[in-house]
């Protein structure tokens, strides 16, 4: 079986359990938990564990998703997950600028631990108050278009558009010189 | 397009870079909460006005006043002059201008009074509680404006050399346990300070803020000031301290490792990972266009 890994990360509600339910062939592993604490105050549920969806696109080729959890520290859980993953996608609700600062920090994070293909994908583009892809790439810290990763617009709810979002990081993993 | 939220959430030294970086135009309102510390505080609102990325006017009010209150309270001109050239000044002529032109007012008077906008706007940098909206579907008071205009990015820095009160900033300075590394990009002028260019030194990602200040020896507070004016400056980026030499790999991955050693973990992992075949992902997406 041939398997590619894709680690999808972000913060608290960014989509990353609807994005792989919406992909996956197999029920998601429902990990989702009474939030604690002030994630209460967003959301009912929240992931506690990582969530785990799987793409059977060809006999013996599949895609295999992981979602971190958005509750957790980000060093620990993303050093063991990231371990084997070819890819991520680090999704940010573009109507949440309150995470933007933590995102920028993930970020750097992240561009340090891991040298693999990524995509930064926006959520909530849809929802009143959402910010544009080039506002959102400064307050990550992204000053540079030439130089930045991929941003895409996602919408976790919508097949097609996670499809679309997919298609882009394959793209970006056929740049990468360490597969093939 | 407005932005909407709370400072909390993206301090005003941002929303400069922000503005500035995105050449943005149009009228930041800030507007002041009660907090902790003054929960019986009434709320204010200022606007502060932006042209290309540039600062041009800052007012506490919207009656188009603001400017010729400051210009009448100074006994520069009476009211009724400064009525009567208003309303001759022609459209999307800076009102300062116009006096300019007029002969009515010198530069140096201009810059006195857009130096009391740009005090105005600095005091800002230090409101705690407070809500922001910056819309940009907004025209310039031509009224407010004096004609001089300052990068955004520059004010900001400007204000935060001044800053006693640093609270405002806590959440977005950057921790002691990083360490900055720097962007790579040409300096270009920044008004920065004796220390901030000392702290620049340590641009290389190597050494925590806490240690820089033990060399430099002076507080950490100083230093993650120093570090955060540089980040907004755009000439640093904090990052995860890194070992300075490449030698150092440390293997076992059962011991709690210092986060600066993970990385080495990490580097090493992308040769274990079984790889993919360029058909696979051929397939996939094939298969993915099927689907979008
Ligand atoms: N309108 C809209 N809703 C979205 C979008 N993305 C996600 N949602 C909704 O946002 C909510 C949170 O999504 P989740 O998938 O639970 O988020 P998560 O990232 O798994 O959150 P944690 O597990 O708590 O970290 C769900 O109700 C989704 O349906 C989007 O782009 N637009
Ligand atoms: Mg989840």
């Amino acid at each position: 079986m041939e398997v590619l890994r894709i680690v999808i990360t972000g913060a608290v509600g960014a989509g990353k359990t609807t994005l792989i339910r919406t992909i996956s062939e197999i029920q998601v592993v429902d990990t989702d938990r009474q939030a604690t604490d002030e994630t209460a105050l967003l959301k009912p549920t929240t992931t506690v564990a990582f969530d785990f969806g799987r793409l059977t696109f060809a006999p013996n080729q599949a895609l295999h998703l992981y979602g971190t959890p958005g509750q957790a520290r980000f060093d620990f859980i993303w050093d063991i997950l990231i371990q084997k993953a070819h890819a991520y996608i680090f999704l940010v609700d573009a109507h949440r600028p309150q995470d933007f600062r933590s995102g920028r920090r993930i970020l750097s994070f992240m561009n340090q631990r891991a040298k693999i293909p990524m995509l930064i994908g926006l959520t909530h583009m849809d929802c009143p108050g959402a910010w544009d892809l080039d506002d959102i790439a400064l307050a990550l810290g992204l000053f540079d278009e030439a130089t930045r990763p991929a941003m895409v617009p996602i919408n976790p709810t919508q097949p097609s558009s996670v499809s679309q979002a997919l298609m882009r990081l394959v793209q970006e993993l056929m740049k990468a010189p360490v597969l093939n | 397009m407005a932005i909407t939220s709370s400072l909390n959430d993206l301090s005003l030294a941002e929303l400069f870079q922000l503005i500035e970086y995105r050449r943005k135009s149009g009228c930041l309102r800030i507007s002041t909460l009660p907090n902790s510390l003054a929960p019986e505080a009434k709320t204010y609102h200022y606007y502060i006005w932006f042209q290309q990325g540039r600062f041009v006017a800052a007012v506490n009010r919207l009656d188009g006043q603001g400017l010729v209150s400051e210009i009448t309270k100074r006994g520069w001109l009476s009211q009724r002059v400064v009525e009567r050239l208003s309303s001759r000044c022609p459209a999307k002529m800076p009102l300062g201008v116009y006096f300019k032109i007029q002969g009515v007012l010198q530069s140096e008077q201009l810059h006195l009074l857009f130096s009391t906008q740009l005090r105005q706007a600095a005091s800002l940098f230090e409101v705690q509680a407070g809500e922001f909206n910056l819309d940009t579907n907004v025209p310039l008071p031509w009224n407010e404006v004096t004609g001089l205009s300052l990068r955004s990015l520059d004010v900001a820095l400007g204000a935060l050399r001044m800053l006693n009160n640093w609270q405002a900033l806590a959440e977005a300075l950057p921790d002691p346990s990083l360490a900055i590394q720097s962007r790579g990009v040409i300096q270009q002028k920044c008004r920065l300070n004796a220390l901030d260019w000392q702290v620049w030194e340590f641009a290389q990602g190597t050494v925590a803020l806490k240690n820089i200040a033990r060399q430099l020896n002076q507080s950490v507070e100083k230093i993650q000031q120093a570090a955060f004016r540089l980040v907004l400056a755009g000439l640093v980026e904090e990052v995860p301290v890194t070992r300075p030499t490449a030698d150092q790999k440390i293997r076992s991955t059962n011991l709690i490792v210092e986060p600066s050693t993970l990385e080495t973990v990490a580097e090493s992992n992308e040769v274990e990972k079984p790889k993919v075949s360029a058909s696979f992902l051929q397939n996939l997406v094939s298969f993915l266009r099927s689907q979008a």
